[in-house]
């Protein structure tokens, strides 16, 4: 009876690991020792994304560009970081160097024509405080759990050749990953 | 004799109060009325419906300031959409993972769908309001394993005519190991 109980126990330890909420616990004792559990996996950082990016349109070297703002908040492990990059537009982006993502592209909604883009976004990992990661992860935000911590990008055009409204669907991907790190002296 | 000049004092006591009292209300009267004609908006000739009480002169429709005429053209300016992330969990058969509109996405709604590390569609919301959540079960779609999972999270904005506008979208990346 006792290591059926201590058995339960563990499972329920074991169940409420990983950013998870016990919702709620029914014991049942009658004749053997049963533990039912149901548990809710609830959010742990959040992700601000603009709700669209608008582009200006420069008549000297006939591209367009806009910028935009990407903030994180949440609460991690120290060897939690949070990566969230620009990966589609209307297309899957390339990733280039220095922080480009490729090969997005725009159509015109009334000539049809396709106008590749180029995404920019430099700094991609919000990390929490008081560590340094082992490995090189380029620049870095350092995550708040109470206020959006903000990193830059900007969206520029090829260039314009037929005068049209251009639109696209941007996606951003987010995860948590886990990295090595090292304390601060 | 001494009745007489009393009562003449009392007259003139009289009439000097009646007096005093209308000079008060005609400068009262004077000083609102010139209030009112200060108050009046600049007007500048051009377009507009013409008013015959201001002279010929009408307020120009086309003024505007500039932010005004931003924000209406632009609902969107300026405004985030917000993404909840999940983290990697190991989970039971019977846990609810909550999909939510997190309540800071106001007038936007959003939708859910859920993909496998090989792209199919394992699961799908309606449109979520803000404030609100859909519970699914993942074990009552997935099988006991480690699945590689994306949430694509897809936010509109109500155009106001029954229309839906389509923002920027976040997926989230995670792996939930569903434990037998």
């Amino acid at each position: 009876m006792r290591n059926r109980i201590m058995a339960a126990l563990l499972t329920a330890a074991a169940l409420l690991q990983g950013g998870m909420t016990a919702a709620a616990q029914e014991y049942t004792t009658e004749g053997t020792a049963e533990c039912k559990i149901s548990c809710q996996v609830t959010s742990t950082y959040t992700v601000s994304i603009p709700a669209a990016v608008g582009l200006t349109y420069t008549a000297e070297d006939g591209t367009a560009s806009g910028t935009f703002q990407v903030g994180v908040k949440g609460d991690l492990l120290l060897n939690q970081m949070v990566q969230v990059e620009p990966t589609h537009l209307s297309v899957e982006l390339s990733r280039g160097t220095n922080g480009d993502y490729l090969n997005g592209k725009l159509t015109g909604e009334n000539t049809g024509a396709s106008l590749p883009v180029t995404v920019n976004m430099s700094k991609t990992r919000w990390y929490p405080g008081g560590t340094t990661p082992l490995f090189d992860m380029g620049e870095y935000v350092e995550i708040s759990p109470t206020e959006y911590v903000y990193a830059a990008g900007t969206v520029t055009t090829w260039e314009v050749d037929d005068a049209d409204t251009y639109a696209g669907t941007l996606v951003f991907t987010f995860g948590v990953e886990e990295y090595e790190k090292k304390n601060l002296p | 004799m001494e009745k007489g000049k009393g009562r003449k004092n009392l007259i003139i006591m009289i009439l000097a109060v009646l007096a005093a009292v209308v000079i008060v209300a005609a400068a009262t009267a004077f000083c609102m009325s010139n209030r009112e004609h200060k108050s009046e908006p600049p007007v500048a000739v051009g377009h507009g419906s013409e008013n015959p009480a201001a002279g010929g002169l009408v307020v120009d429709t086309r003024a505007t300031d500039g932010q005004a005429a931003e924000l209406e053209a632009d609902p969107l300016a300026g405004r985030n959409v917000y993404f909840s992330g999940i983290e990697d969990a190991s989970i039971g058969p019977e846990t609810v993972v909550q999909l939510d509109n997190r309540a800071e996405n106001l007038d936007f709604l959003l939708r859910y769908e859920v993909y496998d590390s090989e792209g199919c569609l394992v699961f799908e919301t309606g449109l979520i309001p803000s404030g609100q959540h859909v519970d699914w079960v993942p074990g009552e779609t997935l099988g006991a394993g480690e699945h590689d999972l994306s949430f694509l999270q897809i936010p509109y904005y109500p155009d106001g005519d029954g229309g839906y506008i389509g923002l920027t979208q976040g997926s989230c990346q995670t792996t939930l190991a569903i434990l037998d």
